[in-house]
């Protein structure tokens, strides 16, 4: 049987659990807290189960799951006050890093909405530019843009920190 | 740390779920109605290995997830058509790239921490091995690495920028490797183009950024 369109259950399943804690991880900061991701994630994936035939293998199964997953997440999140990061203990780092992480972490969250996600699609989710566009719906040069100018506003904050 | 470097850690300890987070197919498959039963593929399997038993034929089996086409390997990664496929033997792994289930090329003696050695180990291994190729205007670039690696950069050397992302094995090759796949949209150099290849744990630490010498090609121009 050669199988021209459609995702095989099998492929789904593979990028479930191979990228879930990534999936969770985008889920979580898009949709606003850890319980609306877990449920974006698995809905979007009963989504994908349901219509794999819909699939034209005209980009990567794991593309194809990302954008579901992504613009699950993006419906469930708050019309207010947008939360984007998960609220857990930072992990273990070197001493003389973790003041500029604090810095880093509030930059990253105060980035304009868009910078923020494309910022966690390729630094987090390490998603290529083309599977960016297509899970936020823009074009590959607004993910580069876009790109480009979070991270100049990062190294230009990151730039004005004193030395420690 | 770069900045982009204390980016990328930073994300990630931002984004990273607790510990305790772990996927769960079975509610996703009850929840889409969908029960888990014996899989065609490995019926279709028994049976075939059953008959070439019966006929007393040293036949190897191999059915590809699709059910029917014969492939090398056992599939690690995809990326549209394009397949990427690994054996895991006494000596060393090998890797397998079909287009549309037809072979593109192979690479094996890969110098991989994790792979088994041969009789002569090489003096140093690495934590990833590749293979970069073109046949049918596809181009591709795709590997292996070592369990300890959670991202990889490659730089192609026209400045391409690749993140592949790293597949665990099926659980049927009983290996913690890691592998790769991606497709190369615009194939403007020969093979033998690739600059470097760095590896990063799950902490964003560097374990091996690999500058790769570059080929002297006939009619190539640096």
């Amino acid at each position: 049987m050669n199988v021209a369109t459609g995702a095989g259950l099998d492929e789904i399943e593979a990028v479930y659990r191979a990228r879930y804690r990534e999936l969770l991880g985008i889920a979580a900061a898009f949709s606003g807290s850890l319980d609306a991701g877990r449920d974006a994630v698995h809905d979007a994936f009963v989504s994908a189960v349901r219509g794999r035939s819909s699939y034209r293998r005209e980009g990567t199964v794991e593309a194809w799951l990302w954008r579901s997953v992504v613009r699950t997440a993006l419906k469930r999140r708050p019309r207010e006050a947008p939360v984007t990061t998960i609220d857990i203990d930072p992990a273990p780092a070197e001493a003389d890093t973790l003041a500029e992480a604090a810095d880093l972490r509030a930059a990253i969250a105060q980035l304009p909405e868009r910078q923020r996600h494309v910022l966690f699609l390729r630094h987090y989710a390490d998603l290529d530019y083309a599977a960016i566009a297509d899970s936020l719906g823009i074009s590959r040069g607004t993910v580069a843009a876009t790109l480009h100018a979070a991270r100049a506003s990062l190294k230009a904050l990151y730039e004005e920190v004193p030395a420690r | 740390m770069t900045v982009d470097a204390l980016i990328a850690t930073t994300v990630k300890d931002m984004l990273d779920p607790p510990p305790g987070e772990r996927p769960d197919w079975q509610r996703v498959l009850d929840a889409a109605g969908r029960k888990r039963g014996v899989r065609r593929g490995v019926v279709v399997a028994a049976l075939a290995t059953a008959v070439a038993a019966c006929a007393g034929t040293a036949v190897a089996v191999r059915i590809t997830v699709f059910g029917s086409s014969a492939a090398m390997g056992t599939e690690v990664a995809r990326s549209g058509a394009l397949v990427l496929r690994a054996d895991i033997g006494k000596c060393g792994g090998a890797l397998y790239v079909y287009d549309a289930g037809t072979f593109l090329g192979s690479e094996s003696g890969m110098a991989v921490r994790g792979l088994p050695d041969c009789e002569h180990p090489p003096a140093r291994k690495h934590s990833v091995g590749w293979m970069y190729g073109a046949a049918r205007r596809t181009g591709y670039l795709a590997g292996v690495t070592s369990a300890d690696a959670a991202r990889l950069s490659a730089v192609l050397d026209d400045g391409t920028r690749l993140a592949p992302a790293l597949h665990r094995a099926p659980a049927s090759m009983k290996t913690r490797l890691r592998y790769f796949l991606v497709r190369l949209e615009r194939l403007a150099r020969p093979p033998g183009a690739v600059a470097s290849l760095t590896t990063y744990d799950a902490r964003g630490h560097l374990i091996e950024r690999w500058r790769l010498p570059r080929l002297s090609l006939p009619g190539r121009s640096r």
